[in-house]
């Protein structure tokens, strides 16, 4: 096999006629050397660049602690979308203890006055505590995604006493996950201070692993304080379920899924998500009426449960039904990648391999910079090695693509 | 290198050299099941990261367009993506396996008569899948494909070799064929145990059937039904569910989890089923001679509801040979206290064509907590063909619960053969208080 390059995987794979749509990888020297250049290059999906001004940024910032640990977050974000897991792991550590002394506040009174708590960024912990599967270490994550949901609802806890001070009640049923409230304002920023008590120290505090919602002096701050961290705790849930699924834990996620459920009854995400895993393990039935839940607050003919039924075909076993459902929703939204990979495989299923890979193909071409997503670079390797005589070097050129859309 | 010499030689009147033969065709095969989810980890970024508008919650699984988050926001990786099936999936024992045929031109000349014959072997059998030799497919143009898909059922834990043989002619007529195949093993999902314990009483018998099934494979399995049907002398009580009020009030059947109510069975995990067989009323008497009880039947699902079933054989119980001599308690008191002897009526048919001359004797080996209290050797006459006798044998029980009589053996002097009894009927023996 000839030695591939990228520049000539390219010319193979698109048109030579029509020049591909590159991806702008915007050059780090080009970059304002500064956060708004972080931002750009995040924005680009850029991960090398983002690792290397990141380097620079924490020389600029190192007198700022709260701006450096952040940029130090988004340097292991950045090494992990790399996948380049031991460095990632490397400066993980480096970070030590994230309930140290350094971390706090209080540690610096010339800097902060009158500020207490942690300044560590949420997003850290929880990248800290899920780090292991990124290692193959699934049960380590799923012990400290254990201990820091633990952590989320014994503050909860202590908010909706504090909601009670003041007077007033807190939701019972959170209606809608993503309404757009307050909390995902740009300039609604958590302040990380604890309640102050009489003998306070900074020793005295062992479960600080949350920004932890104190200097809440009314019910209003106090109210959107327990929206936050109850949405933290679906978050970290959500993780949980995850790795429980894939260890085909299925009786685990169910159970934290059917709670979930109770909390957000109108979340249909829920719905669906249950209803996949009665889907992965077998039991048609109980996918039916979890899928009905999702028709019942999306209407039936939305994307959410056309897609749902189209599974449920694929579990009958009727391919061709499950191909014009999935052709209907991706006639309705050509960028909705899911159909579209639904779409090729069953043409696979109905005995139409050339068309699986002219569809998975031309979706590619069509948006490089979007529609290059890793489940479509496998399937179509897959459909590649059964239907191609060639398929080592196609695969290799797919490959190549790939990587030159990826930095 | 055959290209360049074949000119010069050809020009100067010398044999061709043969030019490598490349086949038009090219034939690949692929067996595989129903498709998975695919998963992945995203990384979760809150807004107050300077990042964080970038990364709202997670880089959306589907979608791309920034402000629409609907799968895989909240760190949920799993979605409704699905994966191509790997080809290398065990395939178990009655699932239904998908297999494609893909035979493509890979050539730039148009294949012509192409037709495909695909067999199915195991070490026990040939199946033919497909044969379109028939009928075969006119032309096949050069970098297009012509693809079949087939269903078939496992139906042997054994080695599969499927071979496919695709016929063609090339332009100048030629009869071509090109051949692939693929070798896989059907393995055994799961162990089915059966335990079947007979007890009798005096008028009829009842018989417990314990099932216990293990699932030998790496996924899990979901089980639909459990089913013991029984032969044409019995009739069955399935214990395994008890009736349930839902939460609008309708009374339905739910099958009891030992341990919980779902009814996924994981990898390595076992599952106890309990039935109880009583003979019908119509054949309380012949069903005692019954071996055959029924056979017990099992149904799963797997992922994306791939049905397997299994049932066994005739199960059969251990009961001894009938052929000659039938010995019934027609007798016993109605209460057996323990340490307190007491006596048991018994009726000896002689099924046998001659004259018996019949003794009672015991085999204290075979005798556990119910001995013979008194005389254990006597005779107990002589029975006719086709007759029956009546005698008493006065027993001591040794200890209390359900008990066996057992360890009787009968002697017929006159042919000198024995007929051990070591499962005469079962008694309950309680404390007098």
């Amino acid at each position: 096999m000839q030695y591939l390059t990228q520049e000539k995987a390219l010319s193979l794979f698109f048109d030579p006629t029509i020049p591909p749509q590159r991806a702008t990888f915007t050059r780090m020297d080009e970059v304002e050397k500064s956060l708004e250049g972080l931002k750009l290059l995040a924005n680009e999906n850029n991960w090398k660049g983002v690792v290397h001004l990141t380097l620079i940024l924490s020389e600029t910032y190192k007198d700022d602690l709260e701006i450096s640990l952040q940029i130090k977050l988004i340097q292991i974000i950045g090494l992990i979308k790399l996948e380049l897991y031991s460095r990632a792991q490397d400066s993980l550590q480096k970070l030590g203890n994230l309930n140290s002394k350094q971390y706090f506040y209080e540690t610096y009174p010339a800097k902060f006055p009158n500020r207490k708590g942690s300044f560590v960024p949420f997003t850290l912990r929880v990248l800290q505590a899920e780090f292991p599967y990124f290692q193959g270490d699934y049960d380590k994550a799923l012990e400290n995604l254990y201990t820091l949901h633990s952590n989320c609802i014994q503050e909860i806890g202590e908010i909706k006493k504090k909601i009670e001070d003041f007077g007033g009640k807190y939701p019972e049923t959170i209606t809608e996950i993503n309404s757009p409230n307050s909390l995902y304002d740009q300039n609604f920023m958590i302040q990380n201070n604890f309640e102050t008590k009489s003998n306070y120290s900074i020793e005295d505090i062992i479960e600080l692993t949350i920004n932890t919602v104190g200097n809440v002096d009314d019910l209003e701050t106090a109210k959107e304080s327990l929206s936050l961290l109850e949405k933290r705790s679906s978050m970290i849930l959500f993780k949980i379920i995850n790795i429980h699924i894939f260890q085909n834990d299925f009786e685990l996620a169910l159970n934290h899924l059917n709670n979930l459920y109770l909390k957000f009854p109108s979340d249909h995400f829920l719905s669906s998500t249950i209803g996949r895993i009665y889907l992965k393990l077998g039991d048609i039935e109980s996918a039916k009426k979890a899928f009905e839940f999702v028709e019942k607050i999306t209407g039936a003919t939305s994307i959410f449960s056309k897609s749902n039924s189209g599974l449920v075909q694929i579990a009958l076993g009727n391919y061709r039904q499950a191909r014009d459902i999935f052709q209907e929703i991706y006639d309705n939204d050509p960028n909705n990648i899911s159909a579209l990979n639904n779409l090729a495989l069953m043409h696979f299923y109905t005995c139409n391999l050339e068309k699986a890979i002219f569809t998975l193909e031309t979706f590619i071409r069509k948006d490089p910079v979007q529609n290059l997503q890793k489940v479509i670079v496998n399937n179509l390797s897959g459909l590649y090695d059964l239907g191609c005589d060639n398929s080592e070097e196609k695969k290799k050129v797919l490959s190549l693509v790939y990587d030159s859309y990826k930095l | 290198m055959a290209n360049t010499n074949t000119q010069s030689q050809v020009s100067k009147g010398k044999q061709p050299l043969v030019v490598e033969d490349v086949p038009l065709l090219t034939v690949k095969l692929m067996k595989f099941t129903k498709p998975d989810f695919y998963q992945e980890f995203p990384i979760v970024a809150e807004p107050t990261l300077i990042i964080g508008d970038v990364l709202p919650l997670s880089r959306p699984l589907i979608y791309q367009k920034k402000g629409e988050f609907p799968e895989g926001e909240r760190g949920l990786g799993f979605s409704d993506v699905l994966n191509v099936p790997s080809p290398d999936e065990d395939i178990f024992l009655s699932e239904t396996f998908n297999f494609y045929i893909s035979i493509i031109n890979h050539s730039n000349q148009f294949a012509s008569k192409v037709s495909v014959k695909c067999d199915l072997k195991t070490p026990s059998q040939t199946y033919i899948l497909i044969d379109t030799t028939n009928k075969p497919l006119d032309k096949l143009a050069p970098g297009k494909h012509h693809d079949y898909i087939l269903q078939q059922e496992a139906k042997k834990a054994e080695n599969h070799t499927i071979t496919c043989v695709v016929f063609y002619s090339k332009s100048d007529g030629e009869s071509k064929q090109v051949s692939s195949s693929i070798s896989f093993e059907v393995k055994t999902p799961v162990d089915l145990k059966t335990t079947i314990t007979t007890i009798k009483s005096l008028s009829s018998e009842t018989i417990l059937l314990e099932g216990q099934i293990r699932n030998k494979m790496k996924q899990p399995m979901f089980i639909e039904n459990v089913i013991f049907e029984p032969s044409a002398y019995f009739k069955k009580e399935n214990l395994n569910s008890s009736e349930i009020t839902t939460k609008d009030n309708k009374k339905i059947m739910k099958d009891d989890g030992t341990f919980s109510g779902f009814i996924l069975l994981n990898p390595g995990n076992e599952r106890q089923y309990l039935f109880q067989i009583n003979p019908t009323e119509k054949f309380a008497a012949k069903s005692r001679r019954i071996k055959d009880i029924g056979f017990l039947s099992v149904s799963w699902k797997t992922r994306f509801g791939n049905v397997a079933h299994l049932q066994t054989r005739q199960l059969l119980r251990d009961i001894p040979d009938n052929e000659t001599i039938d010995v019934i308690v027609t007798k016993i008191p109605e209460k057996i206290y323990v340490d307190i002897p007491f006596q048991i009526e018994c009726e000896i048919e002689n099924l046998s064509p001659e004259t018996m001359n019949l003794w009672f004797t015991i085999d204290k080996e075979k005798m556990k907590q119910v001995v013979i209290s008194g005389i254990s050797n006597f005779e107990i006459g002589t029975v006719q063909s086709q007759s029956s006798i009546k005698f008493n044998i006065d027993l001591f029980p040794l200890a209390t619960g359900l008990q066996n009589i057992s360890g009787i053996i009968f002697l017929d002097t006159e042919t000198h053969r024995n007929f051990p009894i070591n499962d005469l009927i079962s008694i309950f023996v309680e404390r007098k208080k």
